[in-house]
């Protein structure tokens, strides 16, 4: 009776999990009430189910859909872990210090040349430059050496990757695909952004087999190293470098002609920065960026009114 | 976009990769194995287990096994799961989190004694 019960309480879960664990959770069930005899034994047994239910129906029917099977002509890959080595990861930081000693010496020059006290011209670049590396951590994402559960289906029109470990799955249709870039630590599927939205690194086993299907998409290039230099010199970021190369000659100079201008695009950035995070909910953890970037312009402020 | 809840790890599917290190088990075992290593304190229930079972499967931190004959409970159809490499390192890095959060509650005084 128990059982039939149960049976039919099983109806509230969601087709797809009764269909593959009705047997199982019905087997489960069976084997407790075997064991568990007797009136309270009987009782704590029926709390359980009633607790088990109420917590795992909800959890069951939010559950994302499971990925479809690839479509004839397509195929799917999977290992348990890969190690997905990005080299264009260190070329990147590399390039950041270089645009930040490029900037250092802008200013440092211009500093001297205009009589300026080097101790000022210091602690402003110690306050600019976490500002720049923790927009550039921002921009490239928390570094994976592997992935766990990594998982790739590749098809005719599309090519969607998952793993586990940093619950990641995104899929990218053929039609959207900008760039395939490829390096020896494997290749990239590019769709405009900075980094590649897929990597399928070099150790995957099938790795060939992948490359030769999206070789039929468009053909794969070997850049340097594998961020869009296109993307890199946006409009934004070159505002942001023109803001860290000029802040310090402006504060220095204690001009109200180069004030105006950039407090006028620094509140601009600091707007696009504080939207940006209140969106992707970071504003907790990135709140240093709009404080940094405020030091500035607050000790210009206090430069010119004492002028 | 969809994603799998396995960072940080459910408990349930921690004690399921917990119960799994030393043998291959099928559901009730699993579920007898919990209840046992908790000292009675942990009881997963069927659908909670069984859906621990199936993120598991997909995150492909456990495996299901060729089932194989049980003395114990005769010849029901019994499903087995087997822990990966990728579960194995997934549950040492869930292990060494929660070690690190007993350490600090050490520190701020929220537990004493030397040992964990």
């Amino acid at each position: 009776m128990s059982e039939k019960i149960y049976s039919w309480l099983l109806h509230l879960y969601p087709e797809t999990f009764r269909d593959e664990y009705r047997t199982d959770v019905l087997q489960l069930f069976r084997d407790r009430a075997r064991a568990e005899r007797g009136f309270f034994a009987r009782c704590r047994l029926w709390f359980d189910v009633i607790v088990d239910l109420a917590v795992s129906v909800p959890r069951e029917y939010r559950r994302p859909a499971r990925p479809a099977k690839p479509k004839p002509g397509g195929f799917r890959l999977s290992e348990e872990d890969v190690a997905a080595m990005m080299n264009s990861w260190r070329m990147s930081r590399i390039t950041l210090m270089l645009y930040f000693y490029a900037a250092m010496a802008l200013g440092i020059g211009i500093g001297c040349l205009g009589g300026a006290s080097r101790l000022a011209l210091f602690v402003m670049y110690g306050l600019l430059a976490p500002f720049g590396l923790v927009m550039h951590y921002w921009r490239t994402g928390k570094f994976k050496r592997f992935w766990l559960g990594y998982e790739l289906i590749v098809e005719t029109d599309r090519i969607r990757q998952r793993h586990a470990s940093d619950a990641y799955d995104v899929t990218v249709f053929r039609t959207d695909v900008t760039r395939l870039i490829e390096d020896s630590a494997g290749f990239g599927v590019m769709i405009g952004d900075a980094r590649p939205a897929i990597w399928v690194p070099s150790q995957l086993n099938g790795y060939e087999l992948v490359r030769e299907q999206l070789t039929a998409w468009m053909p794969i290039n070997r850049p340097e190293h594998l961020y869009d230099h296109r993307a890199f010199f946006r409009p934004g970021r070159v505002v942001r470098c023109l803001i860290i190369a000029t802040y310090v000659p402006a504060v220095l100079v204690q001009s109200l002609y180069w004030f105006l201008p950039l407090a006028l695009v620094s509140a601009g950035v600091l707007f696009s920065l504080t939207k940006r995070q209140l969106r992707e909910g970071k504003w907790k953890n990135g709140a240093i960026i709009p404080l940094v970037s405020l030091i500035p312009l607050l000790i210009h402020a206090i430069a010119l009114s004492r002028t | 976009m969809p994603k799998l809840k396995l960072t940080p790890l459910p408990s349930a599917a921690f004690h399921i990769l917990l119960a799994l290190a030393d043998e291959d088990l099928h559901g009730y075992a699993i579920m007898r194995s919990v209840s046992t290593l908790t000292g009675g304190k942990v009881r997963l229930g069927p659908g909670t287990l069984y859906g621990s079972v199936k993120t598991l499967l997909e995150g492909r931190l456990i495996q299901e096994i060729e089932e194989h004959p049980d003395s114990e409970l005769g010849s029901e159809r019994r499903r087995y799961y087997r822990l990966t490499s990728a579960g194995r390192k997934l549950a040492r890095s869930e292990a060494e989190r929660l070690a690190g959060m007993v350490r600090l509650a050490r520190a701020k005084r929220f537990l004493k004694g030397a040992h964990v």
